[in-house]
Formats: structure tokens, C-alpha cells, sequence
């Protein structure tokens, strides 16, 4: 007997489902996320180190703030007491200068019991003798001085 | 009902949400649009204000040296005194800060008292307050804890010499500008450039570092090297304030020194002056004593007069009538033009008849017979204003412009003052030429007519007189040299040197005899001219100004030095007496300190005086031997052997043939006697009487080869009592009542 089983002809029956599976039923439930592969990876001690890095950079930069702040104002105060100082330096130059001054030694000399030596009594004595110049002897023998002459030609 | 929030519930706050931050993110951004755009520049300038600071850097004042490089001027910083009012807190702080203001300050507490009654934030107390004065108000601020007082910077300028050169250096006023003098004439070159910085300051009122600051720095002020030697100054306002002294003189005096070749002002002087460090008090004590008798008005309109009195400059501010140390220059125009010979011949009867007039000469009796030369050694006017009459007004007036008397001489100074002089017109009057011929009848400044007289006798050329011969930068480099300017050659080299020959003579033999120094040659004229137009205008009696101008050394002029004496009151009216021996002692401390060795012809050596030689230690009779080799006698006092004290000392200059007194013993009674009054003796008459005393007498003056000389003035004063032996100088003047 000839049948169909070459074709298979159940393919084109509508199939009934007799038994449904059912639908799974999702529930979002909160906590523990799936942990990242990177994060995974960051170790605890690695973190305060970085942590400790950073506040120390921070930290530092602001120290150093504070000592430019506080050098530039050491520094001005250091130049004004230099300008003071130059000041008084030319106060004090001006009033040795005033006791220096020719009319307050001859004066106090009077006083003293000194007295003017009288012109007559300078004597007036040279000391520069002239210009010199020092010439080196001449310490070749005939024979270089022939031939430096003949060089000398040429 | 739903236990836990829907999601429409959660959509609806979700939407909530979202509105309100987008309604706070739209009041923000419309804020900071607010702030940043439209309100962005009125408050970037608060901040600006706020935060920066635009304070000026104050530029440094040059510093003003001598030739040397001595300091004669120089700036430094100082402080001002303020009170802010508002700060004090009561009474009590009130009166602390006056009671203590005014006694570190030394001034009136009443007043300070008043401002801290005020309610202001900026009440002057007192400028120019020094270092040490700012520290103890400091420290009694801290110490009372007092912010009511502050401290602003300043500049003073300090003059260390005190009134050398007053007259020339000046002064500058309470803002640091010059007023007088060097000071105003090159104020812009001392004074530089301000600076300005543009700094971030913290709430303390400090700078803070900013990387926006804009600095733009002060320039400081050049400095300058003058051509003023400070010694040469210092002998001429010695001698200058002497002769103000002794001569009582009513109109003060001045005096320049110059180089005759370049120009260059080696001194300038005029008494009375004033302290340059306080140029405002009244220096001369006689003035400032009839100022304190004043009050009210007539106390400050009579402060005014005598400040600009002491300040003026008299060597270049006022034109005065010359006399005859014009004759200088007539006598170079004339010999110039060949008018004259040196040797021509010459009779003073002792008048000259010009128009309707007839001039005298000072010498009433007449010179007689005398060659040119001698009619400039003796001053005669006759010659002069025949000698005159040949160049004609014509001539005479181009050599006044070529000598430069009828313009300014350019001098670095403010207020040089012109020369009123006749025209070419009023020349061609014979009176007027005649009278000019003698230095009469016009008036020229003391620069001028030693500028001009510079140009008779250094070989023609007229220069530029000028007080300054460097510029520096703050760093002391060199920016500018000023050499010699030449403005013309008025009178030939040959005529230059004739010339100076001839005014030698003047001081060798003729009337500037009081001028003469042993071992120089020197060159000169006197000059006694009468204030014509204060007896004639203003109806005043017979006043005078007698000047003198000498130059050496005479065979090759290298410094002229005039001296001018404004109305002596001492008795003396020539110029011959009163200023030739002011310019003799002034070139007898120049030249030797400028290094002219001294030439002693053999009669000057005769009676060179000898030096006292040291003979203490030596036995008694070794150093009467050793006095005896200089031509001295030893006086033995004591019974020691060995020679302790000698009067006069070792050192001393003491005349040929004068005694030395030698004391033997400790104990030995040093007899003192007293000195007598020795004015109005001749020579004879001196030594007689010192001599009988034990004393030794130094006779010093030109005037002492004259015939009937007679001493004008002692050393030691008569009635001082002093040991016998010592050394009393005696000056012998000249008397010729020559104009």
C-alpha cells in the first residue's frame, strides 16, 4: 500500500497547545548589583591610597599658596625696612658730613690751640720723574740677527 | 488603594521634579546673565576697586655732588604724621595722643588737641618727621594700642654742608620740586619719574602675589656733578663772611671763583645767605631778632622780604655799577684797535673837561706824566676817558656786545639778570661815553663782568660761564658731559696777553697792592663805584659798592676771582682797601690748593719767615745753637738742663731774628703779658713794641713796601693776655683813595 509518509502532513495541522507553559513572572528585586569586571578589579587599599595622594596634592598646593602669600609679604616688608635703613644711612651720612665739615675742624683746631701752617712754610717737592718705559736687552746672538735682518728684507 | 507610589505617581514627581530644577536652573542662569553680562563690567570695577591697589612708586631725587664727587645735595625717605579722628575712641585717647603727639614732635598740643576733636579721617599733623621720630610713635602706638595715628611716606631733602653755596644750590619745596638754584634750573633731570604698580591686595591691606600684576617702575632722577670745587667754596665764603664782619657791610656781598678758559664756576658766593636746610628761617640772627619784634601783617610781609632777600643770588640777579674794573675792558677794546699804545704818553692834571663838564680823577692832585700802562696801574680816569673819546660810541659799543655785556651770559641758573647799558645811540652823548670809559653810568651783573674780563686775558675767547659738567644716570653713569662752550674770540691772543702783563702791575706796583701774594703773580683791577641812582633817585646819601677783580697766574691766567662789597659801613670806601685783600686772601688759599707752586723772586725770600724748629728734649744751650741756624734768639727761663716747653712751638712761622722763649723747669713761671692795641703803626712802630714786650710780631699785607703804611689789623686783640714769645700777625694795608 502506498502511503504519505513522504510528506509529512502533521507540519500543516494546526498544532493545539494543550498544555501552555506559563509566562514566567518577572520580579525586580533591589540589592546586590551584578559586580563590573573593572570594579571587580579596584582594590580597597589602592582607593585610600589615592584617596590620601589627592588630599595630600590638594593640601600641598594650598601650602604652597600660603607661603607665596607670606614670602611676598616678608619681602615687601624686608624692602621697606631696606629704604628706611638707606634713609637713615643718608641722615646719618649728612649730619658726619656737617661735623666733617671744614669750618667745624678748623674751628675746633683753634679751639685746641692749634694753628694754620703758613704757605711759606710748604715746600713743594716733585715726585714723578718722568715717563719710563723699559725696554727688553737684546739677547740674540750674530747669527739670528743676520737672519732676522734677511727676514725682515722680505 | 496602592500600598507603594504608582507609577503615575512617580511620572508626575518625576515631572514635578524636572520643572522646579529647571525653574532654580533658569533664575540661575538668568542671575548669572545678570551678573556676568549685563551687570558684568559695573561689577568687575567693584571688584577691581576693591581687590587692586594702584599705588605710585615715588621716583628718587637726584643727588647733587661738587667736582669731587663730595655730596652737596641728596634725598632720603621721611614720614608724615596723620591723625583719622574718627578712630579715636574718647576723651581720654584723645588727650594721650596730644599730650604724646606733641611732645615727640615738639608741636603746639592745643592744636593737635582741636584736629582729634574733629570727625575726619585725614588730619596733617606734621611733614618730614625723621626715623627715629617715626619709631616712637609707632611704639606708643602699639603700646597703647592707638590706630587713630598713621604713617605715610615721604621725601627730605638733606644739605650737609648746611649754607655752602646756598645761594647757588637752592632748595626744593614740600612736594620735592626745585625752588631755587641748581635745584629749580635742572629740576626736571633731578626729579625722574614716577612709577605705578597695579598689586592684589588681601584683606590686611598686603600685597598678595598676582599673576595680572602690572608693575611699571619709577625711574629715579639723574644726578649731577657741578663744576662748584667744595674746598674753593669753603675758602670764599670764609673770607666773604670775614669781610661782611669786619667791614660791617649793609647790602651784603658775593664773590665768584672761575676758570678763565673753560668756564667752569669753581665758587660762588653771596652773604648773607641761609641755612639750605631750613630755607625758610631767617639765617642772619640781627634780622631774624627786628622780624621777632614785628607782629601781624607787617611780621609776615617783612618775612617774605627778607626771605627772598637771603635766597637771591646777587652774583647774577643784581646789575651794579662796575667803576673801574670796567677799565679792563676799555682798555682791551682799546689796544685792540690800536687807539692806544702801551707805552704812549699821557698827562693827568687831575680832571678831564668832557662837553660842559669837568670829571675828576680820584686822584684830585693829578698823576702828571704817566704812560698808558701806568694810567691803568694807577686807575687813572682821565686817560680812560680820553682813551674812550678815540674808540667813539660806535666801537665801544660793539665791544660791550662782543664782550657779551649787553645780553645774558647763559649761565645754569634762573634769574640771571640783564645789563642796563647806554645804546649805540646815547653813546654818541661824550659825557655818557666818557663816564661808561670808566665803569660808570650802567650797570652789568658780577658774572658778566668777570666773564668778560676771563676773556681779556685768556687769550680772547669768550665762554660760557656754567656750574654743571655731568649728568648721571641713578646707576652713576656718565649721560651727558657739558665741556666749554667758546662763544667767540672778541680780542686777539697778542692784545690778551699785553693786557694780563699790564694788570699785573696793578697788584706788583699800582693800586691793587692789598692784593699782592708772596710767590704769585697776580693780575687785577680795584674798582669803588658810587650807587648813582640811589643818590640821585631815590634821594638816599652817598652809598658804595668797591669790588675787586684778580686773575693768575698773571703770565698765563688759569682762575679770575671777583669780589664785590655792597655798602660797607666801617669806614672804608675803597675798593683797594676792602676788597682787593678779601680776593688776595681768597687766591692765597686757591692757588696753592690747585697745585700752583709759589716762585719766590730773591726779595720775597729775604723776608720769608722762618719755621720755629722742635727743640724740646734738647739741652738748653744745643737748641739756642739750633734757634741761631734759623737767624732766631732763645730766651733761657729755669735752671733744668733740658729744654720742656718752647713758646713759640715747634711749627710755627715766625720772622727772621724773632725770639723763641726756652723753659727749663717744670715750675718755671710763664710770664704772660698783655697785648697792646697796634692799629695805626707803622712797621718800625709794631716791632718796636712787641719786641720790647717779648713778643714776636708777623708782619703780613701788600701794602707794606708803601711809604707811610700803617696797620689795619692784629691778630691777637689788644688786651688778651698771652706768653711772652708768641706770634702776633700784623696786616699792613694799602690806603690809595683810588676808584
Amino acid at each position: 500500500m502506498q502511503s504519505g509518509v513522504a510528506y509529512d502532513l502533521s507540519r500543516f495541522e494546526t498544532k493545539r497547545h494543550t498544555n501552555p507553559q506559563p509566562k514566567p513572572r518577572l520580579k525586580a528585586v533591589k540589592g546586590k548589583k551584578k559586580k563590573t569586571a573593572v570594579a571587580s578589579r579596584i582594590s580597597p587599599v589602592l582607593a585610600v591610597m589615592t584617596a590620601v595622594v589627592s588630599v595630600l596634592i590638594c593640601a600641598y598646593m594650598i601650602y604652597t599658596h600660603v607661603m607665596i602669600t607670606e614670602t611676598t609679604a616678608a619681602i615687601t616688608r624686608v624692602n621697606k625696612e631696606i629704604t628706611t635703613l638707606q634713609s637713615e644711612q643718608v641722615r646719618l651720612n649728612s649730619e658726619l658730613d656737617a661735623i666733617m665739615s671744614r669750618g667745624n675742624i678748623e674751628e675746633k683746631a683753634l679751639a685746641l690751640g692749634m694753628y694754620q701752617a703758613d704757605k711759606l712754610q710748604v715746600e713743594c717737592v716733585e715726585v714723578n720723574s718722568g715717563d719710563k718705559i723699559e725696554v727688553l736687552a737684546d739677547e740674540r746672538n750674530i747669527f739670528e740677527k743676520i737672519g732676522d735682518f734677511i727676514d725682515n728684507l722680505f | 488603594m496602592a500600598k507603594q507610589p504608582t507609577v503615575l505617581m512617580k511620572r508626575r514627581i518625576n515631572i514635578l521634579l524636572v520643572f522646579v530644577i529647571m525653574l532654580g536652573f533658569i533664575l540661575m542662569t538668568g542671575r548669572l546673565f545678570f551678573l556676568q553680562v549685563a551687570g558684568g563690567d559695573d561689577y568687575r570695577e567693584k571688584a577691581t576697586a576693591q581687590q587692586l591697589r594702584d599705588s605710585t612708586i615715588a621716583a628718587k631725587r637726584g643727588t647733587i655732588y661738587d667736582c669731587n664727587m663730595n655730596i652737596l645735595a641728596q634725598s632720603a625717605t621721611v614720614w608724615t604724621a596723620y591723625l583719622s579722628p574718627v578712630y579715636i575712641n574718647d576723651d581720654e585717647e584723645a588727650n594721650l595722643i596730644a599730650d604724646k603727639l606733641s611732645e615727640i614732635l615738639d608741636v603746639d598740643r592745643e592744636t593737635v588737641y582741636k584736629k582729634t576733636q574733629k570727625n575726619t579721617y585725614y588730619e596733617y599733623i606734621k611733614r618730614k618727621i625723621e626715623k627715629d621720630k617715626a619709631d616712637e610713635i609707632r611704639t606708643f602706638c602699639s603700646e597703647n594700642e592707638i590706630s587713630a595715628i598713621g604713617l605715610d611716606e615721604d621725601t627730605k631733602r638733606y644739605y650737609p654742608h648746611n649754607n655752602l653755596a646756598s645761594t647757588v644750590i637752592g632748595f626744593t619745596g614740600t612736594d620735592n620740586q626745585g625752588l631755587t638754584g641748581i635745584e629749580a634750573y635742572y629740576d626736571s633731570y633731578l626729579k625722574g619719574t614716577d612709577g605705578r604698580v597695579v598689586s592684589a591686595k588681601n584683606a590686611w591691606g598686603t600685597d598678595m602675589p598676582f599673576e595680572y600684576e602690572k608693575r611699571i617702575e619709577a625711574i629715579d632722577g639723574n644726578s649731577l656733578v657741578l663744576t662748584i670745587d667744595q674746598n674753593i667754596q669753603y675758602y670764599v665764603d670764609k673770607h666773604l663772611e670775614t669781610a661782611v664782619k669786619e667791614q660791617k657791610v649793609n647790602n651784603r656781598a658775593a664773590a665768584i671763583v672761575m676758570d678763565v678758559k673753560t668756564g667752569e664756576i669753581l665758587a660762588m658766593s653771596t652773604k648773607g645767605d641761609f641755612d639750605l636746610n631750613s630755607p625758610f628761617t631767617i639765617y642772619d640772627s640781627t634780622l631774624a631778632e627786628k622780624l621777632d619784634a614785628l607782629s601781624g601783617d607787617e611780621k609776615t610781609a617783612e618775612l617774605a622780604k627778607l626771605q627772598n632777600q637771603q635766597w637771591r643770588n646777587k652774583v647774577i640777579s643784581d646789575p651794579y655799577e662796575p667803576g673801574s674794573v670796567f677799565k679792563i675792558i676799555t682798555a682791551a677794546a682799546a689796544l685792540e684797535e690800536g687807539v692806544v699804545k702801551e707805552n704812549e704818553g699821557f698827562v693827568c692834571t687831575g680832571s678831564y673837561r668832557v662837553g660842559d663838564r669837568n670829571i675828576h680823577c680820584w686822584k684830585t692832585s693829578g698823576h702828571g706824566r704817566e704812560s698808558f700802562s701806568d694810567g691803568i696801574m694807577n686807575s687813572c680816569n682821565p686817560v680812560f676817558m680820553t682813551v674812550g673819546s678815540r674808540l667813539g660810541g660806535d666801537l665801544f659799543y660793539k665791544y660791550l656786545e662782543a664782550f657779551g655785556l649787553t645780553e645774558k651770559t647763559g649761565i645754569d641758573l634762573p634769574g640771571e639778570a640783564t645789563s642796563i647799558t647806554h645804546s649805540k645811540t646815547t653813546l654818541k652823548n661824550a659825557v655818557n661815553l666818557a663816564s661808561s670809559s670808566m665803569g660808570q653810568s650802567f650797570k652789568i651783573t658780577p658774572i658778566q663782568i668777570i666773564t668778560a674780563v676771563s676773556a681779556a686775558v685768556n687769550g680772547g675767547n669768550l665762554v660760557t660761564p656754567h656750574l654743571v659738567k655731568q649728568i648721571l644716570d641713578a646707576d652713576g653713569s656718565v649721560i651727558e658731559n657739558i665741556g666749554p662752550q667758546i662763544k667767540r674770540q672778541v680780542i686777539s691772543e697778542e692784545t690778551s696777553k699785553k693786557l694780563s702783563l699790564m694788570l699785573e702791575r696793578v697788584v706788583a706796583e699800582g693800586t691793587g697792592k692789598n692784593a699782592y701774594i708772596m710767590g704769585y703773580r697776580i693780575g687785577g683791577k680795584t674798582g669803588t663805584s658810587e650807587k648813582l641812582d640811589k643818590v640821585y633817585l631815590e634821594g638816599e646819601k652817598e652809598d658804595y659798592i668797591m669790588s675787586f677783580l684778580g686773575f693768575a697766574p698773571a703770565d698765563d691766567p688759569q682762575v679770575a676771582c671777583i669780589v664785590i662789597i655792597d655798602e660797607p659801613r666801617a669806614g672804608e670806601v675803597y675798593g683797594s682797601a676792602v676788597a682787593a685783600p678779601v680776593c688776595g686772601s681768597i687766591l692765597g688759599d686757591v692757588l696753592p690748593y690747585l697745585g700752583t707752586e709759589p716762585q719766590y723772586t730773591s726779595e720775597e725770600l729775604a723776608k720769608v719767615n722762618v719755621t720755629v724748629p722742635n727743640i724740646v728734649g734738647k739741652t738748653a744751650h744745643m737748641g739756642e745753637a739750633a734757634l741761631q741756624k734759623y737767624g732766631l734768639h732763645g730766651t733761657i727761663v729755669g735752671a733744668g738742663d733740658r729744654v720742656i716747653k718752647q713758646v713759640p712751638a715747634a711749627g710755627q712761622s715766625v720772622p727772621r731774628g724773632g725770639s723763641v722763649i726756652i723753659y727749663t723747669e717744670e715750675n718755671a713761671v710763664q710770664k704772660n703779658v698783655t697785648v697792646p692795641n697796634l692799629i695805626g703803626l707803622t712797621a718800625q712802630e709794631v716791632n718796636t713794641r712787641l719786641t720790647a714786650l717779648g713778643l714776636n710780631a708777623k708782619i703780613t699785607g701788600g701794602g707794606l713796601d708803601q711809604n707811610g703804611c700803617l696797620s689795619s689789623k692784629q691778630s691777637i686783640a689788644a688786651g688778651e693776655k698771652v706768653p711772652i714769645g708768641t706770634v702776633v700777625e700784623i696786616t699792613f694795608l694799602s690806603k690809595d683813595e683810588v676808584q
